[in-house]
């Protein structure tokens, strides 16, 4: 590296440093992220051995998942459960994000709001989950709400133990995540934009969809792929509050912990990925998230 | 006249809707909390009077002491790789350079790519290798996934001013160790403490991707996991749960502070 007194210095040196910034979080990404997802994919060719796998090249686990019916209707009902909450939490989540970040006055109250919205989640994941039951159970607070209003005339079993409640209790934990990149979104607009709507003589919904939505479109998009990413993951909620229902990771555990089926449990993990990335890309293609983050 | 009163109306519609909204995500913790005080062994209806006998119970179990420690141990230790990773990744992120959206979705994968794929990939490379799984083997997977939020809360949150400033230090003779030590920690050093304490966070309530690479080593989230699909639960599952979330809020306060301190200073 050269010491010019002027302060002026080569690119290359700048560039040299920044390499070397880059190299740790590029090397342990690569070994402890892409190294993993690589093993698995390669042991789902592999043939089966109870607890192990045998070297080779087969399609069976992939033909197993593919022709199975019930390897079918749980995979399709896993992409159709995620789908489902990311859409609900985008239902639920934007009125709120747009409360918050349109409506409120003062960086200092918005991260207040957002705070108190976040905290539920630091509660422990399973812990959080086995709270709903006295909540949606049947002698629980929601029956007993619904029965003194008078909406129902009798306790209802529907709320736990079914597509509903794991629906619901996934919505409710993961919309925050809907609501963050939301809110940033819209921090970023020019307040005028609005008001110069209205002047050109938009209605409140035109001036709505052409600013404040088009300017929130790269939040959604985030928001959708954080809240789809990790439904699509989540398997203790359907373990603890779903009764019969079953998901894709779910069975990943059971393939890996008590079938000890590695290769077919890879091959699962493996059409989790490759769904999970679909899915990411085509709803990246909708906006440029990019100005969202830097 | 009428305008300004439906604009008001529609307000307190979004304000109620947002607080009704609250009040129900709220809900199984405030009722967690409550039934962790039943004498009872229901977690539910009916409370039969209040007690405190599973805060003991919690406070007198030794898989449980084990499991806070190890938790807090790679807790900590995932904080600080979080923190030295984040830094040096988003102090080339925040620049302008080819190639960089590449390596910006490259480090998002973390997020992306299921943690129960990567979680059984490295319990299956372990495996392989021979390896005894312990504490330590949790670390890269827990790292996997708490460093693109680190990176993300980090990249928002860079000043702007902070790049011509350090061009100032720059063209006043300061070589790049000394604008890094001088200039940008001083001003990054609530996003620091963010950042550790996030890895922390994230590593403390961390399930899906422990469960192939921890082995018999009992965090919390294990720990919690195993006792919810073997045996029924008992109150003191929420006294567990209580104690908790009062951890957690004291964590959460202490990253509201900082939080606020680097909004100040933008």
């Amino acid at each position: 590296m050269s010491t010019s007194k002027s302060g002026r210095r080569s690119l290359s040196a700048g560039k040299r440093l920044d390499w070397i910034l880059l190299a740790p979080g590029l090397a342990w990404f690569s070994i402890f992220l892409l190294a993993p997802v690589g093993f698995i994919i390669v042991i789902s060719f592999f043939g089966f051995t109870p607890g192990g796998y045998i070297p080779g090249f087969t399609l069976e686990h992939y033909a197993r998942v593919i022709t199975d019916p019930s390897s079918q209707t749980l995979l399709l009902f896993s992409v159709r459960l995620s789908l489902t909450v990311t859409a609900l939490s985008l239902l639920i989540g934007y009125p709120v994000a747009y409360f918050i970040g349109m409506k409120m006055k003062g960086m200092v109250k918005k991260t207040l709001f957002l705070l108190l919205f976040l905290t539920p989640f630091w509660v422990e994941y399973s812990t959080r989950t086995v709270a709903w039951l006295p909540v949606l159970g049947q002698g629980g607070i929601l029956n007993r709400v619904l029965m003194g209003v008078g909406i129902i005339s009798e306790p209802s079993a529907l709320f736990l133990f079914s597509e509903f409640s794991v629906t619901m209790v996934m919505v409710l934990g993961y919309f925050l995540f809907m609501i963050f990149p939301i809110v940033f979104a819209m921090l970023e607009m020019d307040p005028t934009l609005l008001e110069q709507a209205e002047v050109l003589g938009a209605s409140r919904w035109k001036a709505f969809y052409h600013v404040t939505f088009k300017v929130s479109l790269p939040g959604v998009v985030v928001g959708c792929i954080f809240v789809f990413v990790i439904s699509m993951a989540d398997f203790a909620t359907p373990r603890v509050l779903g009764g019969a229902v079953m998901t894709m990771p779910q069975v990943v555990v059971m393939q890996t912990t008590s079938a000890a089926n590695f290769p077919l449990a890879s091959a699962y993990a493996t059409i989790l990925v490759v769904v999970t990335m679909v899915v990411v890309m085509l709803l990246l293609r909708v906006a440029d998230v990019r100005r969202l983050i830097y | 006249m009428t305008k300004l009163r439906s604009a008001f109306t529609y307000k307190s519609f979004l304000g109620g809707y947002t607080f009704l909204l609250l009040l129900f995500v709220y809900l199984p913790i405030v009722a967690m909390i409550f039934f962790s005080f039943n004498a009872g062994r229901s977690i539910s209806f009916p409370f039969e009077g209040f007690s405190t006998a599973w805060y003991m119970e919690i406070f007198a179990d030794k898989y449980i002491r084990i499991s806070v420690i190890n938790s807090l141990l790679i807790g900590v230790l995932v904080g600080i790789i979080c923190t030295l990773l984040t830094i040096s990744t988003g102090l080339v992120l925040r620049k302008e350079f080819r190639g960089k959206d590449t390596i910006f979705y490259f480090f998002m994968l973390g997020i992306i790519f299921p943690g129960i794929s990567y979680g059984l990939g490295m319990g299956l490379i372990l495996r392989s290798a021979g390896v005894t799984t312990s504490l330590l083997s949790g670390l890269p997977v827990h790292s996997i996934w708490a460093i693109p939020w680190c990176l993300l809360i980090l990249l928002m949150r860079f000043d702007p001013e902070l790049r011509s400033l350090e061009d100032t230090a720059r063209s006043l003779g300061a070589n790049e160790w000394r604008v890094f030590r001088e200039v940008t920690l001083p001003m990054i050093s609530p996003q620091v403490l963010v950042a550790f304490l996030f890895g922390f966070i994230l590593s403390w309530g961390e399930l899906i991707r422990s469960i192939f690479v921890l082995g018999g080593v009992h965090t919390i989230p294990l720990h919690v996991y195993g006792w919810v699909t073997s045996l029924p639960f008992t109150p003191a599952l929420y006294a567990l749960g209580t104690i908790i979330v009062a951890f957690s809020y004291v964590v959460l306060i202490v990253i509201g502070i900082f939080l606020r301190k680097g909004l100040k200073v933008v």
